[in-house]
């Protein structure tokens, strides 16, 4: 599954390119986990997901201009950012499982999230989830 | 179809890495006497370990 870039996540992008506008928080995401079994929409908002907790689990900041930009000819441009582990200390709250990732920008606002490809359940110390994040952007079909 | 490594094995744990993406990767410490919730993912570690004698089929280590 590909990651969903959320209608705020879009209207960030034009923000940014257009206006030069950014959130007033800063332009730093957090990358977060999420342990609700959904599948990511457009529509979705950073309430439609419920972060993990528990277990070591901390949420991840990702600092713009930090990001490697690939030219993409003919192919999807990129944007991806080093990996980022997750050292669990065990369980989380709830013995919960983590179905997928989301970013948020420094307003609390959902940018993009990802399901992903197996669900993980942190059960021992020293278990791990490793992510890079990769945004990609190309043509499509005007709505 | 999932990539599986066998990072460390010891008298006490072994720590295994599933690339189940690209982009995505989940890392496992089991220790002597404990078990997991397998997924099918998993099928090819019991099978590596048990043909080192390392675990048996009920996924225990040994």
């Amino acid at each position: 599954m590909g990651m969903m870039v959320q209608d705020k996540g879009c209207k960030n992008v034009l923000d940014a390119w257009l206006n030069n506008s950014r959130p007033a928080g800063g332009n730093s995401l957090s990358l977060r986990l999420f342990t609700n079994n959904i599948t990511p929409a457009r529509g979705d908002t950073t309430a439609t997901y419920t972060e993990a907790a528990g277990g070591g689990y901390a949420a991840k900041s990702l600092a713009a201009g930090s990001w490697t930009n690939t030219l993409g000819v003919g192919v999807p441009s990129d944007g991806s950012y080093a990996q980022q582990t997750w050292t669990f200390t065990g369980a989380l709250t709830g013995n919960a499982i983590i179905y997928g990732y989301h970013l948020v920008d420094a307003d609390g606002f959902i940018v993009c999230s990802e399901k992903l490809a197996a669900s993980f359940q942190p059960q021992a110390n020293g278990d791990q989830l490793s992510i890079t994040p990769k945004i990609q952007m190309s043509q499509g079909t005007p709505a | 179809m999932f990539k599986l490594t066998v990072v460390e094995i010891t008298p006490e744990t072994v720590k295994f890495s599933i690339e189940t993406a690209p982009g995505q990767s989940q890392t496992r410490v089991l220790g002597v006497g404990t078990s997991i919730d397998l997924q099918p993912s998993d099928q090819r570690l019991i099978d590596h370990l048990s043909s080192k004698g390392h675990m048996d089929h009920k996924t225990v280590l040994t």
